[in-house]
């Protein structure tokens, strides 16, 4: 998005309307291609203001032909937008020290990336001497993130797709909370949740963040919908055990289980297509990664 | 309050504008691009080193403008944060800008940028 469209997406997610986004992940694209027969799209979609994409995904989307006429198809229906890296700083009205901050912090997990922005970003200089943002992006984009060829010819950026949404998601929930009351992640990658909460935790306890009003940030991975489209009838109960075989594979699962005193335990395990099936009937769970 | 004034003072001037970069979250680059004023000349405004008013006059009331401020408020400007005392990195590679470490030396550095990393990380 360049220009003009850069100002009316602002204003757009300024206008105060409560609105409900969606940022969607590469894997969840792919996941949702398998899906397609089984449960279309405008129900997936429909109660989102805005599904936005940001380009490193949206590079990694175009490796198949498939995701990329979902997402053509699914345009038809919303508002779908892709928000090239570069335009995070008019997002963030010129802050790029803040910018810089959130960059940082989505990378806490990975030492290499943290050491590499500090080392070749930073330079030993204070924040606000920074080069211009275009530049210390490429150069984090071309030189900081391993790379691999893929078969197709192009160059694969680890993480870049996931690192983009986390940081797309935090400028969403701290420069536009009076207007946006969503901010939902579809993704079924654990490092895009890791990359989200560390960058909760230090944002929490960061002097230039930790007062400021935000929107949460959610998550709906493939297990979610699968466990959301089951309460909603969208997937017949006839055909669950099918569709589970089919479309599912073990999976570690972040959720929770109201208990008979109605207190709530905590769970994080790996879960198989048997339990699975098992938890799909059980009403008291939240899924929450 | 007049422009003069703040000309007199423009070494002060200087300091709150600096000031006001760090406390909103710009960078002086990014501050530039913003209040449309070249990055020679944001540098000499911030070092108080505008010797002509009407030069001064321009870029200060760009500023005011993108920052909704007034004269008086930019004189009487109060930093919002302490000056934060910031980890320090312990360990500083002082090489020449093009020395290529050999690849031994290259993966000691990297050891150690992890580990003091890894104490950043439980540290905070």
């Amino acid at each position: 998005m360049k220009g003009e469209s850069m100002n009316d997406l602002k204003k757009y997610l300024s206008i105060g309307k409560s609105l409900k986004i969606c940022i969607l992940d590469n894997n969840s694209v792919e996941f949702l291609t398998w899906v397609r027969k089984n449960v279309i799209l405008e129900k997936i979609f429909s109660q989102y203001d805005m599904i936005l994409i940001p380009q490193w995904v949206w590079t990694e989307v175009c490796d198949s032909e498939n995701r990329k006429s979902y997402i053509n198809d699914l345009k038809h229906y919303s508002k779908v937008q892709i928000i090239d890296e570069v335009d995070y700083l008019t997002l963030v009205d010129y802050k790029e020290a803040e910018l810089y901050y959130l960059f940082l912090y989505c990378c806490y997990n990975v030492s290499r990336l943290v050491s590499f922005i500090k080392k070749n970003i930073l330079k030993n200089r204070p924040v606000e001497d920074l080069d211009p943002y275009e530049e210390w992006l490429g150069v984090f984009y071309e030189e900081g993130l391993d790379q691999r060829k893929l078969s197709n010819g192009r160059i694969q950026r680890k993480n870049a797709g996931e690192i983009s949404i986390a940081i797309l998601s935090y400028i969403l929930s701290y420069y536009y909370s009076g207007s946006i009351d969503i901010i939902t992640i579809f993704s079924s990658d654990r490092d895009t949740y890791e990359f989200v909460s560390k960058a909760k935790e230090i944002l929490y306890k960061d002097e230039r963040f930790k007062d400021r009003s935000n929107t949460s940030i959610t998550f709906k991975s493939n297990d979610f919908l699968i466990y959301e489209w089951t309460r909603l009838g969208y997937i017949d109960e006839q055909n669950i055990h099918t569709f589970v075989d089919s479309y599912r594979q073990t999976r570690r699962i972040k959720f929770t289980r109201k208990k008979q005193d109605n207190s709530i335990e905590e769970q994080d395990k790996l879960i198989d297509n048997a339990a699975f099936l098992e938890m799909l009937k059980d009403s008291t769970i939240h899924l929450i990664f | 309050m007049s422009m003069e004034l703040l000309f007199e003072n423009r070494k002060l001037i200087g300091k709150n504008i600096l000031n006001i970069i760090k406390d909103n979250g710009y960078t002086k680059s990014s501050f530039s691009r913003l209040t449309n004023i070249s990055r020679p000349t944001l540098d000499k405004l911030i070092k108080g080193e505008v010797d002509s008013l009407a030069t001064f006059k321009t870029h200060v009331r760009k500023i005011l403008e993108t920052q909704g401020m007034d004269e008086e408020q930019l004189l009487n400007y109060v930093p919002k944060y302490n000056a934060k005392k910031e980890l320090v990195f312990a360990l500083s590679d002082n090489a020449p800008e093009n020395h290529a470490l050999n690849p031994k030396a290259q993966e000691m550095f990297g050891i150690l940028e992890d580990i003091v990393h890894m104490y950043e990380l439980y540290y905070n």
